[in-house]
């Protein structure tokens, strides 16, 4: 084989190589972006409240350990000292225990108001109404030490624009079911 | 001639190499907030909050109300009084830090000294639709007043999200090195909103 | 004069052209083995930190494994020095004469030649600290308040350490027995290597870490206050010039011998790359006859401590040898500058520097185009971002569009150099070639 043969076959090598390496690219570039971004992804699934599941009016669904049922959204015209354009909100759900276990299984529990554009309301600290003794919020429910079987009376408060309260509706999310939360629908859905 | 020529080329590649370490980002600017720039009067709109800021004002001293009994925040420097209007986004979110940049950049944090109100100074929850009305307040010096920025961001560290920064502009200085038009007494009894408590 | 100038950036282009896909393949390959590593170490950690220690190892070699390859893919489109290595081979073809350059034995013969001196240079300038960063960094996130696994890194200061150098040794004596024995050659001298490179990795680390200490003890004293800052900069001028991410406010106005102790590293880094692919290439350093006679010195010293334990003097001799490939070659290095012209050296530290530079802004850049996100999002952003660009921690870990470029760039800069008319002279006078290194291996 002489010098020139040698340098062909090399170069045809390196052809063969080059096309092999541009499959190669194919498989190894999503393969590594799924290796490197493995565990940055499934910790944007467990913190968050990305996908909806739709809970028709009036029926109760089992999250995190428990049934949740939604029993009232009402607003509270009329009050006073409120910026003007905004409502206080009152979301009622009532929740039949099943695992016990709520400071694991509630953790991080969020309830909120999502309307017709996707945007989302937190419980507010503005408003402060009177409720009966046995009403509690998700965050201090976890501490309560219910039982399996317990019903517990849950109401949040929110603070909305006034043109947003015929589009919104209340969701659930909890740690131990996130990526997933409960999109309660309403009576006219 | 040679040696000196090649003196030079280095001499030019040292100064390049210093402009290269100098200018080259580092870590913390690679996650750093992202800025979104305006002025006073703006709608300034970042990711989780837009903001707006309707006036600066400044003071020789505060006045508070500290769990019912009066209290007079003096300073050895100037207070800087910026009053803003927040406005959620997509979800309802905290607004909780600020800072003031000096024209020499140096920058100074948002005060502690009024953490004992806790209404209408940060941190500040806002909600999606529903305008809310803060006080932002800086112990700054009179002479990093002028040309100064107003940086606003939901948390502290806030890695890559979006960091609102409002330029104050010009500022005139009086005779003493005030800012001119600083009072002596700002009375921040009243609440920001006009709403009673 | 110009021409050095514009040779090698030409060269560049057309290198990273005619073989970006298997650069890019192999960059991939390297992070995806990296990671696994990373993973199996951080995760064998909470069950043993020396465990842990000795396989992250493995991580650094990875690393080493992809830049040797890599180089190697080039040596078709860099003749002269080829013909260096004809040359080299030429002289010495009774050692290495039978050597056919199939995939095999050509794989061998890059980790037991080209490996371990490189290994030792990685490890004496510092980039094994950004390697046990990451360690510690994976390890955090997996524990994130420390539960179970503690800090990992307490090994080492712990005695524990002599143990784990006491079983390296001892596989290392096993795997050359069996070498001798015969059969299976190549998979006991990666069994040898791999020991050694374990040495090298815990041992190097530790000793700059105790250095520190006894530094900052003698520090701590206070007998020479005004020195003190003079004496940081001279006992640690490498990880001072690195461990500079963070720059407080009070750092903007540090002192002018700092900042030129810096910079004089930061120039100084490009050198020591060319360096390391002129090892690569098998141009070895350790045949340079004026060098080698301080290093005779040093070993004539070391001749009276023949009487002392076998197991001791090995260990010794590995710390000598370690330190002797860090500083000839850095001798070597300026010798290769001076022969090579003053424009090509300084083409080589200002556009290795600027490849550091768009690569830094350039993520900044994407940054800006991706625009402002929740941290859970940013998150998952990064890691494209980073694959790309290399991580924002700009330690040793590369993008794809940057370490291939890397390579294409250092390769073509030694071409030229190898291809320069007086350079051509002296390199056939000269022997050379991976022989000559593989006394070491």
């Amino acid at each position: 084989m002489t010098a020139q043969d040698l340098a062909q076959d090399n170069r045809l090598g390196e052809k063969k190589w080059r096309r092999r390496s541009l499959w190669a690219l194919l498989v190894l570039i999503p393969l590594t972006l799924a290796v490197e971004a493995y565990d940055s992804v499934k910790a944007l699934l467990v913190d968050n409240d990305l996908f909806e599941r739709r809970v028709a009016w009036g029926e109760s669904a089992h999250f995190g350990g428990s049934d949740w049922k939604l029993t009232d959204l009402r607003g509270a015209f009329g009050m006073k000292n409120l910026p003007p354009g905004t409502v206080p909100v009152l979301a009622d759900f009532a929740v039949t225990v099943g695992n016990p276990d709520l400071q694991n299984l509630w953790l991080g529990c969020k309830v909120m108001l999502i309307d017709a554009e996707g945007r989302r309301w937190l419980p507010t600290s503005a408003v402060r109404l009177n409720a009966p003794d046995n009403v509690q919020t998700c965050i201090s429910a976890i501490f309560s030490g219910a039982k399996t079987g317990d019903v517990l009376n849950l109401r949040e408060t929110f603070l909305v624009p006034k043109d947003v309260t015929n589009t919104i509706r209340p969701a659930v999310g909890v740690g131990s079911e996130r990526p997933y939360f409960l999109l309660f629908q309403m009576e006219k859905d | 001639m040679r040696r000196l020529a090649n003196l030079v080329l280095l001499l030019v590649a040292v100064a390049l190499c210093y402009g290269l370490q100098m200018s080259k980002p580092h870590y913390a600017d690679l996650i750093g907030p992202i800025p979104v720039r305006g002025k006073v009067g703006d709608v300034v709109v970042g990711r989780s909050f837009e903001v707006r800021v309707e006036k600066v004002q400044f003071a020789r001293k505060l006045r508070a109300d500290r769990y019912g009994e009066t209290k007079v925040l003096t300073t050895g420097g100037v207070w800087a009084l910026v009053t803003v209007e927040f406005a959620a986004r997509d979800a309802s979110t905290v607004v909780s830090t600020a800072s003031w940049r000096g024209p020499t950049r140096l920058t100074y944090d948002h005060t502690e000294r009024l953490s004992f109100i806790n209404n209408g100074f940060l941190p500040v929850t806002v909600d999606p639709g529903l305008q809310k009305k803060a006080r932002l307040v800086f112990e700054v010096r009179p002479e990093e007043v002028g040309n100064a920025t107003v940086l606003i961001s939901s948390k502290l560290l806030a890695a890559l999200d979006s960091q609102a920064e409002i330029s104050i502009g010009p500022v005139a200085a009086s005779s003493d090195g005030m800012p001119a038009g600083t009072v002596d007494t700002l009375d921040l009894t009243q609440p920001v909103d006009g709403l009673p408590k | 004069m110009l021409a050095d100038f514009t040779k090698p950036l030409g060269l560049t282009f057309r290198l990273w052209w005619r073989f970006w896909p298997q650069l890019v393949a192999m960059v991939l390959l390297g992070i995806v083995g990296g990671d696994l590593f990373m993973q199996i170490a951080a995760r064998t950690a909470f069950v043993n930190h020396m465990a842990g220690l000795a396989l992250l190892t493995l991580v650094a070699l990875t690393q080493l494994i992809v830049t040797v390859a890599m180089f190697q893919m080039l040596l078709p489109a860099l003749p002269a020095i080829r013909a260096a290595q004809e040359a080299a081979r030429g002289q010495t073809s009774g050692e290495t004469g039978a050597e056919t350059s199939s995939g095999a034995s050509r794989l061998a013969r890059m980790v037991s030649v080209a490996l371990l001196p490189f290994f030792a240079y990685y490890a004496a300038w510092g980039f094994l600290g950004d390697t046990v960063r990451q360690y510690s960094r994976v390890t955090l996130d997996m524990a994130p308040f420390g539960e179970g696994a503690g800090n990992v890194l307490d090994v080492l200061d712990s005695r524990w350490l002599i143990f784990s150098v006491v079983i390296s040794w001892l596989v290392r004596r096993l795997a050359q027995a069996m070498q001798k024995r015969g059969g299976a050659k190549s998979f006991w001298q990666i069994v040898v290597v791999i020991c050694e490179t374990n040495w090298i990795f815990v041992g190097l680390y530790v000793i700059s870490r105790w250095k520190d200490d006894i530094v900052g003890w003698i520090m701590s004293r206070n007998i020479f206050p005004t020195l003190q800052a003079a004496a940081h900069g001279v006992a640690n001028p490498v990880s001072t010039a690195f461990a500079d991410p963070m720059v407080p406010v009070e750092v903007t106005s540090i002192d002018t011998s700092t900042k030129l102790i810096a910079l004089f590293f930061f120039m100084l880094l490009p050198v020591i790359w060319l360096v390391m692919t002129a090892l690569i290439y098998g141009y070895d350093v350790r045949d340079d006859k004026g060098l080698l006679r301080v290093h005779e010195r040093v070993e004539r010293l070391g001749a009276r401590y023949r009487t002392i334990p076998k197991f001791m003097r090995d260990f010794v001799e590995h710390f000598i040898s370690g330190y002797r490939s860090r500083y000839l070659p850095i001798a070597n290095g300026v010798r290769i500058t001076l022969s090579s012209g003053v424009v090509l050296m300084l083409t080589l530290i200002v556009g290795y520097r600027l490849i550091d530079w768009l690569a830094a802004w350039a993520w900044l850049g994407m940054t800006r185009i991706i625009g402002p996100h929740d941290l859970d999002t940013w998150q998952v952003l990064s890691e494209g971002v980073s694959l790309l660009f290399g991580s924002a921690f700009q330690d040793s870990s590369t993008g794809i569009l940057v370490e291939p470029l890397r390579i294409c760039f250092l390769a073509a800069i030694l071409e030229t150099a190898f291809a320069l008319p007086k350079r051509r002279a002296v390199e056939i006078a000269q022997p050379a070639g991976p022989a000559g290194a593989a006394q070491d291996a």
